[in-house]
């Protein structure tokens, strides 16, 4: 009887963390890529794209605009496209209300569309703590509509309200690379990424500090620059200098690559940022290919 | 009695012990090989009689002067050179095993990798720890350039002229960088006061004895007066500190008048303007750090004021380029030769890649001038067959950081290359 029992514990217990591998794992379908507006212009150099529900938007970076798709029943379609002055927009953010926040590359500001994609300038801040200099190098629009800034001049990241006022400041770590990206999960929870060392730190229990959550991955990857969770937590990394995309559970253990360097659809070409939306599907920004490619994702 | 019945018996035990041992010692010695007794060393040396030399040298290494030659070599086979009974690189650790602490904060290549012969002899030699030369002269075998920056040097710092180990320790240093045996700071202050009259007048009354002495003197001589080292930042040249820095008198006079790059644009502001300016920064000149990043803010050894010569600079976060030219059957000559601004703008560019020109093409024409027009159609007019949206230049083919493959193409043959567009071709 104690051998049944026994027998029956391992067999639940091994049944238990193979679910959780499982879980954990991911399998990609390359669906479309996106090399064109409706009117043929091509896209250039796009760095960012973000995914609200109904569709997403490309910072088509050496255009200096921003181009609204969407991609339904197997259809693309332009849905827009948003020319900008002297402007590189980089990295896209979209808000609940479907406004747009796109990171300025050139003057390190964060810019602002209304939904319908007129100019409402750049946002302003207020009541930030000294030093007051503040340099983003990315940020994210959570679901409240509160914007978090990685600041890399003064080593932060700020949290402000959809109207710039202050909220709160979270200094990086101690010891670090360099921060390229951050992202947020479902509970708000703030996780960055050092590019330099391959170490995702995640935002401690208490709310002020970070702290490592993956050993350096190095041995796995060259240089990541964008990450994203999905809707389950896990973590997704592009890999710029590899030319691939990284899985990471969500303790920050290795899962494995996917996707490799290349030229033809389903491969990437130093890639930068990338989203996934609720309906499971992850946008990247295919920067050096000059395109976006859109994979479904579905769990093993 | 029992103390009449117990003294017998344990003398017996202790010679018994004893005669076990002596027994025993003959057979233990010869070790493993089971050798003849007396054969012990002595049998070697009967066939090895050049050895004979090394035996009347100053200073034998122990086993073999124990006659122990078993200890390093198998008398009979081996997978490893000279019958040795370990890896080359893994012998000498085998006694020697607390030479590379782990963790150190620095290691010498050669004892990291355990090439130990490249610094002392296995047998024996004249010179203590039977290194193969006697002090400096032994280092400068290998640190060629810095024998000969030493030679030229129109300045000398005096312990340099001595020994290499004043300052260094050969294997490992724990706790300290560039194998120091202590931290830069109280090496210095070894030998120099800085409580004197001259030494605070000579650095303008800055506190600089809590700093880092070699953030401006080269240690190992330099032809600037002061040793300080080659390329000096002119404020420094100028003797105007507070440029960057707080008054001496004030109470923090170590600390900068400001943070990052915003200290170095109040004179370097043409730079910062048309850097500032482009659609591509290199992100960690704006972080808290900023210019000295890469710079250094008083004096360096490489131009530019460079914190470390380009390859050590630039691989310093860009690893993964540095090893991917280490491991490229083909090496690239400006990465291999660490010139990275051949092709690259280091601070910012309106151009992908940081790259120096517009064109990938004009890049690389600048050595590659041929190429540019006697070689398969590249250039903007020319689509690339797997992307409509990109158009054939020179990294369609090759990766100019280096690949595994010839010519640091991005697949192991030319064959499979072409066929990548030319699908028809493909067997």
């Amino acid at each position: 009887m104690r051998k049944l029992s026994v027998s029956i514990s391992i067999f639940f217990l091994l049944l238990g963390a193979s679910l959780t591998a499982a879980a954990e794992t991911a399998k990609l379908k390359h669906l479309v890529s996106v090399y064109a507006d409706v009117d043929g212009k091509k896209l250039q150099n796009p760095d960012g794209v973000a995914c609200p529900d109904d569709s997403f938007l490309v910072a088509d970076s050496g255009n200096g605009r921003i181009v609204r798709f969407s991609y339904k029943n197997a259809t693309l379609t332009t849905e827009g496209q948003y020319p900008l002055d002297n402007v590189y927009p980089t990295i896209m953010q979209v808000n609940a209300q479907g406004e747009i926040y796109y990171l300025d590359g050139k003057q390190r500001r964060i810019g602002m569309l209304s939904a319908s994609g007129e100019p409402k300038g750049n946002l302003k801040f207020a009541g930030l703590p000294a030093p007051e200099t503040l340099i983003p190098k990315s940020f994210r629009v959570d679901k409240e509509g509160n914007i978090h800034l990685l600041d890399i001049f003064s080593e932060r990241v700020v949290s402000v309200s959809p109207a710039g006022n202050f909220i709160k400041s979270i200094p990086f770590p101690e010891q670090y690379g360099f921060f390229s990206d951050l992202a947020i999960d479902q509970r708000g929870k703030i996780f960055l990424l050092d590019s330099i060392n391959a170490v995702v730190y995640v935002q401690n229990e208490q709310g002020d500090g970070f702290a490592p959550l993956s050993k350096n991955m190095k041995e796995y990857m060259n240089f990541p620059t964008g990450i994203a969770l999905d809707r389950n937590g896990q973590i997704f990394l592009t890999d710029q200098y590899g030319s691939g995309l990284v899985l990471l559970g969500r303790d920050g253990a290795f899962l494995g690559r996917k996707i490799g360097m290349g030229w033809i659809d389903g491969l990437l070409f130093y890639p930068s940022q990338l989203c996934i939306n609720s309906s499971n599907e992850i946008f990247i920004a295919d920067r050096s290919n000059s395109r976006v490619q859109v994979f479904g994702l579905s769990e093993k | 009695m029992p103390q009449t019945t117990y003294k017998p018996t344990l003398t017996f035990l202790l010679w018994t012990g004893i005669a076990l041992l002596a027994a025993a010692s003959p057979a233990r010695a010869e070790g493993k090989f089971k050798l003849r007794p007396g054969a012990h060393g002595k049998i070697c040396l009967t066939c090895h009689v050049e050895f004979s030399e090394k035996m009347k040298m100053k200073h034998i290494h122990t086993p073999l002067a124990e006659g122990e030659c078993s200890g390093c070599h198998n008398p009979h086979t081996s997978s490893h050179e000279k019958l040795m009974a370990a890896g080359k690189d893994a012998i000498c650790y085998q006694c020697h095993d607390q030479l590379v602490p782990e963790g150190a904060r620095s290691a010498h290549k050669v004892a990291r990798e355990g090439k130990c012969v490249a610094c002392h002899d296995p047998h024996a030699s004249d010179n203590p720890a039977n290194l193969l030369e006697a002090g400096s002269k032994l280092c400068f075998t290998c640190h060629k350039e810095m024998a000969a920056k030493i030679e030229g040097n129109k300045f000398k710092h005096s312990p340099v002229q001595k020994d290499c180990l004043g300052c260094h320790t050969p294997h490992a240093s724990a706790d300290n960088e560039q194998l120091l045996k202590t931290d830069v700071k109280s090496l210095c202050l070894k030998c120099h006061q800085t409580d004197q009259a001259s030494f605070k007048t000579r650095h303008l009354g800055y506190p600089v004895e809590k700093s880092r002495c070699t953030s401006c003197h080269d240690p190992h001589g330099s032809s600037q007066g002061a040793i300080l080292y080659d390329n000096v930042h002119k404020p420094l040249v100028n003797k105007m500190c507070n440029q960057c820095h707080n008054d001496a008198q004030s109470a923090s006079p170590l600390e900068l008048k400001k943070k990052g790059f915003e200290l170095c644009q109040g004179c370097h502001y043409e730079m910062m303007n048309q850097t500032m300016n482009k659609k591509l920064m290199h992100w960690p000149l704006l972080d808290e750090t900023g210019c000295i990043n890469c710079h250094s803010p008083h004096a360096s050894a490489v131009s530019g004021l460079l914190k470390k010569p380009m390859l050590t600079l630039c691989g310093s976060c860009h690893s993964d380029t540095i090893a991917r030219q280490e491991r490229s059957q083909t090496p690239h000559p400006p990465v291999a030769e660490g010139d990275c601004t051949a092709c690259h703008t280091p601070h910012a560019s309106d151009n992908p890649f940081f790259m120096n020109e517009a064109s990938t093409v004009d890049v690389c024409g600048n050595c590659h001038d041929w190429q540019i027009h006697s070689t398969h159609p590249i250039g903007e007019k020319v689509i690339d067959p797997r992307n409509p949206n990109i158009t054939l230049q020179c990294m369609s083919c090759h990766r100019s950081h280096g690949t595994e493959y010839k010519h640091f193409m991005y697949f192991p043959d030319t064959q499979t290359l072409c066929v990548q567009c030319h699908e028809k071709y493909r067997r």
